[in-house]
């Protein structure tokens, strides 16, 4: 039974190295232990995912917390880097560049989009209300049917068909 | 996202279902390695993974860059390889022997997954893949880990095999619920299987069916009687004597017309509910013999909508079909007629047919986003109602009014404007089709108007055209949307077929059956998670004697409650058996299991009906004596007989207005009269505080009595008369033993109540 503190952690960046050996993030601390494979959450990954990243150890059942880095950006520019493709694999959330179209059927909505991570169809459930988030009015998260993730950053960025398209589908 | 991965595994399953058995048999060959590229072959081969050797490859979706790529997963005899393909060539990136690898999982990440393996007791993540990907990646890993844990080569998985790809084409399957995609539906199979259920109703759709005939020979014929008005009672030198036969004509006509209407829709009615009222009855007595586990893959609301909404929705189509039925004929009959009657004008008619058509197309498609947009803003501001209004204490606790009037005017404009949005489209639209509409009768007028003017036909014959023609763009526009009805008819009519299809739980083939269970419980090397990859109990084994009280303890998530779900049988186990009296659940018949194993939840559940009828509910013949003597066991009988209503007073589905503690034990006293062999408490007295708990722990101590009984307990002092211990941790047995022994071996158990004594001091509560 390990004893949890309700105090948070925080690592501070000259006190940790974070590097990666192949696909796995190892961290040393400096005046501590080292963790053979750390996990990276972000406290708040749709709001600002620089900020507050709670550094996990993978090893253990639970993956208990190590600590918190207050901001990754911070890092000397070794971790940052290895932080930065952790961050990369681990938040797989392609952001929609352009809509080539979109159909709806039977109760789903096939999308055949462009990303920043390569073209790509998805589908998702047709209740907007369920499956598509409004981060703001301009900024949207949908969710497929085997729960991943795209996102609109900024909907007027958009060409104007992909705009027509999403506002007709999000029944903006 | 992955077309090729996806195809491939609906041709796997095509295979697997012709070859039948012998696909069992297949360990040896290589999964898929016809459709992996030869610069990946050629990579394994160079690196001594020649193509005979290989028995699994797996294709992964994303590269190392997190960007969508292409790595493949390789076991052969010896090793685990990890290929990228990446620009048409191929590169080993991991390899490690399989005897060095001692475990393997996989992690879900945000929109993808990893596989992780343990080498030499370092952690090394191998690779990503997107989510649709996750039931492979997972069996192979759950594969890994067998073979390390069994120390020998583990059955091979496949990791295609039940994957959520539809049945017909090997598409994923988006409904998950579902087992064939919509468009696969097979529209003809399945109006034919309705056509079957609707067996009883034969006789009455054909009725049906000749009544519109009649029906549809009346509707023609008052406009014929208008042109022989005009044409041979009202000209010049007609038949002025006829006038009263006629217009008693047309009076007969309408009264025979509006009976046969009455009787239609009185049958079609008729048919219509009763056929969708049998299927319901159908679906739940289908849906009795469902294992848990399909109720927890399926969330109650979608179960709601699919036995209570889709049947109702089932109800509309079959009465439309008798209005489509109608509408054919009307097109048919009054085209034949118009042409009859002048075949010149006849063609006339068709000129505006396909306005008509189109109209009614566009409608749909101009029409529906506006619709939709409205609904969506209706719910939005309906869910905000509704969560204000439970939430009203808080609100007001927290004195955010303001912000909550702010939120609710805010979608209500939001409605507002898609209200007005649709009244505008409307307003817009509306105008358009009908001047579509009346394009056709004007260009009858111009032409037909004519030919009355040249003398080629009567005025008689123009008015009954005209009339005719009114009847006729109605039903045709009435078809242009019949396939959409017929589309959403056949995919309501699957689900409600797949529910029906739904694989009841197994049921042994020759059920043990015993007069009485003496209750004696073993866990033999048990193993099971609800996701078979991530087990929750592993390779537990544990004998309870009859009669004992065993308590269990643990963290929450140690599988406390697990344990209880496997011994009700409401999951099978994965790997080891549980056996009651020696012997394996799975082959007792389920009724046994159920008479024998009582079982009183943390939150008591009953059902809306009177206190009485709740006590009886596994016995409901139970005498008033034996009732009153539970609840009186259960030290529920003072509090009950208080109530102005007594046994009588009903209880909702909540039990509103009686207490927790007082729910519980109305609960305990349906236990007690069911009588069970083996009890179950699930945290019955976690929910209440010391006081009710105590009067709880009065009414549990005379149920225990001479029954096996296991106790999950989180407030430890409930145990305090127990016989064993079994302490979980992570699904393990930790500990077990007397409660003294494990206060003196000072381990798991002992810091456990160490924790809560100091919790208790500081609520000044004593304890154990």
């Amino acid at each position: 039974m390990n004893q949890r503190t309700f105090d948070i952690v925080y690592l501070e960046p000259d006190r940790i190295r974070l590097q990666r050996d192949g696909d796995t993030l190892r961290m040393q601390m400096l005046d501590g232990p080292d963790y053979a494979r750390v996990v990276l959450r972000s406290c708040f990954p749709v709001d600002d995912s620089n900020v507050l990243l709670s550094v996990r150890d993978a090893t253990t059942e639970e993956q208990d917390e190590i600590g918190i880095i207050r901001d990754w950006r911070e890092l000397r520019p070794e971790d940052r880097e290895a932080v930065a493709a952790e961050m990369n694999l681990h938040y797989f959330v392609p952001v929609i560049t352009r809509v080539v179209d979109v159909r709806s059927e039977f109760g789903f909505l096939y999308w055949d989009v462009e990303t920043d991570k390569g073209p790509l169809e998805f589908t998702m459930r047709d209740s907007v209300a369920h499956y598509a988030r409004e981060v703001s009015p301009t900024r949207w998260i949908l969710i497929d049917i085997n729960q991943a993730r795209y996102e609109i950053r900024d909907l007027e960025a958009l060409d104007e068909r992909s705009q027509r398209l999403v506002a007709r589908e999000l029944r903006l | 996202m992955g077309p090729i991965t996806t195809r491939l595994a609906g041709s796997l399953r095509k295979e697997a279902g012709m070859s039948g058995e012998s696909h069992e048999e297949t360990d040896e060959r290589p999964i898929l390695s016809a459709e992996v590229p030869t610069s990946v072959k050629v990579a394994l081969d160079e690196d001594g993974s020649p193509t005979e050797l290989q028995r699994i490859l797996l294709k992964a979706d994303l590269g190392p860059d997190g960007q969508f790529g292409e790595q493949w997963l390789l076991l052969d005899d010896r090793d685990l390889r990890v290929v990228e393909r990446h620009n048409g060539t191929a590169h080993v990136r991991y390899k490690y022997p399989l005897d060095r690898i001692q475990s393997a999982r996989i992690e879900r990440c945000v929109g993808n997954g990893l596989l992780e393996v343990t080498v030499d007791e370092q952690p090394r993540v191998l690779l990503h893949y997107t989510n649709e990907l996750t039931d492979r990646f997972g069996r192979i890993a759950h594969y890994l880990t067998e073979r390390a844990t069994l120390g020998k080569d583990a059955e091979l998985p496949d990791p295609y095999a039940g994957g959520n790809v539809c049945q017909v084409c090997g598409r994923p399957l988006l409904d998950t619920s579902a087992k064939v995609c919509p468009r696969c539906v097979q529209r003809g199979k399945t109006l034919k299987r309705l056509m079957q259920l609707a067996r009883p109703y034969w006789g009455s759709m054909a009725a049906i069916v000749g009544l519109l005939i009649v029906g549809t020979l009346l509707d023609l014929t008052p406009p014929y009687l208008t042109r022989i008005l005009i044409d041979d009672v009202l000209s010049v030198g007609g038949r002025p004597d006829w006038l009263l036969y006629v217009v008693l004509g047309l009076l007969a006509v309408r009264l025979v017309r509006v009976a046969s209407r009455v009787l239609i829709n009185w049958m079609t009615v008729n048919v219509s509910a009763r056929f969708t009222a049998g299927i319901r009855d159908q679906l739940f007595s289908h849906l009795k013999v469902l294992p848990i586990d399909f109720f927890d893959k399926n969330q109650i609301g979608r179960l709601m909508t699919r036995i209570n909404q889709d049947t109702n929705e089932l109800q509309g189509p079959v009465a439309q079909m008798t209005t489509f039925a109608l509408n054919i004929l009307l097109v048919v009959g009054i085209g034949i007629v118009l042409f009859m009657m002048a075949p010149s004008l006849g063609l006339y008619v068709l000129i505006p047919t396909p306005f008509v058509m189109a109209a009614t197309y566009y409608y749909y498609r101009y029409m529906r986003p506006h619709f939709k947009r409205m609904w969506l803003a209706r719910w939005r501001l309906n869910a905000m109602l509704n969560t204000y209004l439970s939430g009203v204490r808080v609100v007001k606790a927290f004195a955010q009014d303001e912000m909550e009037e702010r939120r609710y005017q805010n979608r209500n404009h939001r409605l507002l404007d898609t209200r007005l949005q649709v009244d505008l489209a409307w307003s817009r639209f509306f105008p358009l089709v009908s001047f579509a509409f009346s394009v056709g009768g004007l260009i009858i007028w111009y032409t037909g108007g004519r030919a009355v003017i040249d003398e080629q036909i009567t005025l008689g014959t123009l008015m009954a055209f005209v009339s005719y023609l009114g009847m006729f763009y109605a039903p045709l526009s009435n078809l242009t949307h019949i396939s959409q009805s017929l589309n959403r008819f056949a995919t309501i009519s699957q689900r409600l077929f797949e529910l029906m299809d739904e694989e009841p739980q197994a049921q042994p083939i020759r059920p043990v059956r015993k007069a009485r269970i003496g209750g004696r419980i073993e866990f033999d090397n048990v193993t099971f998670g609800y996701d078979p990859y991530y087990p929750v109990i592993r390779d537990f084994s544990y004998t309870i004697e009859p009669g004992e009280m065993v308590g269990v303890v643990g963290h929450s998530g140690a599988g406390k409650t697990t344990l209880v779900n496997l011994i009700c049988r409401f999951y099978d186990v994965q790997r080891g058996s549980i056996r009651i009296d020696g012997v394996d659940i799975r082959d007792l018949a389920m009724q046994e299991i159920r008479q024998q194993v009582g079982i009183v939840l943390q939150k008591p559940f009953l059902f809306r009906g009177t206190l009485a009828e709740n006590i009886a509910y596994a016995k409901p013949d139970a005498t008033r004596e034996a009732i009153v003597t539970a609840a009186k066991a259960a030290n529920a009988h003072d509090f009950i007989t208080m109530l102005p209503e007594g046994y009588d007073t009903i209880v909702g589905e909540g039990g509103a207005g009686l207490s927790g503690g007082e729910l519980q034990r109305v609960s305990i006293a349906r236990a007690i009269l069911h009588n069970p062999a083996i009890l179950i408490l699930d945290e019955a007295t976690s929910s209440v505080d010391t006081e009710t708990e105590r009067q709880i722990q009065q009414a549990l101590d005379t149920l225990v009595q001479g029954r096996t009984t296991i106790a999950i307990a989180h407030r430890l002092s409930t145990l305090y008369n127990a016989d064993r211990i079994m302490v979980l941790n992570h699904g393990r047995l930790a500990e077990q033993g007397a409660p003294k022994e494990l206060m003196d071996n000072r381990g798991l158990f002992y810091s456990l109540v160490k924790m809560q004594s100091e919790f208790a001091t500081l609520e000044g509560v004593p304890t154990v």
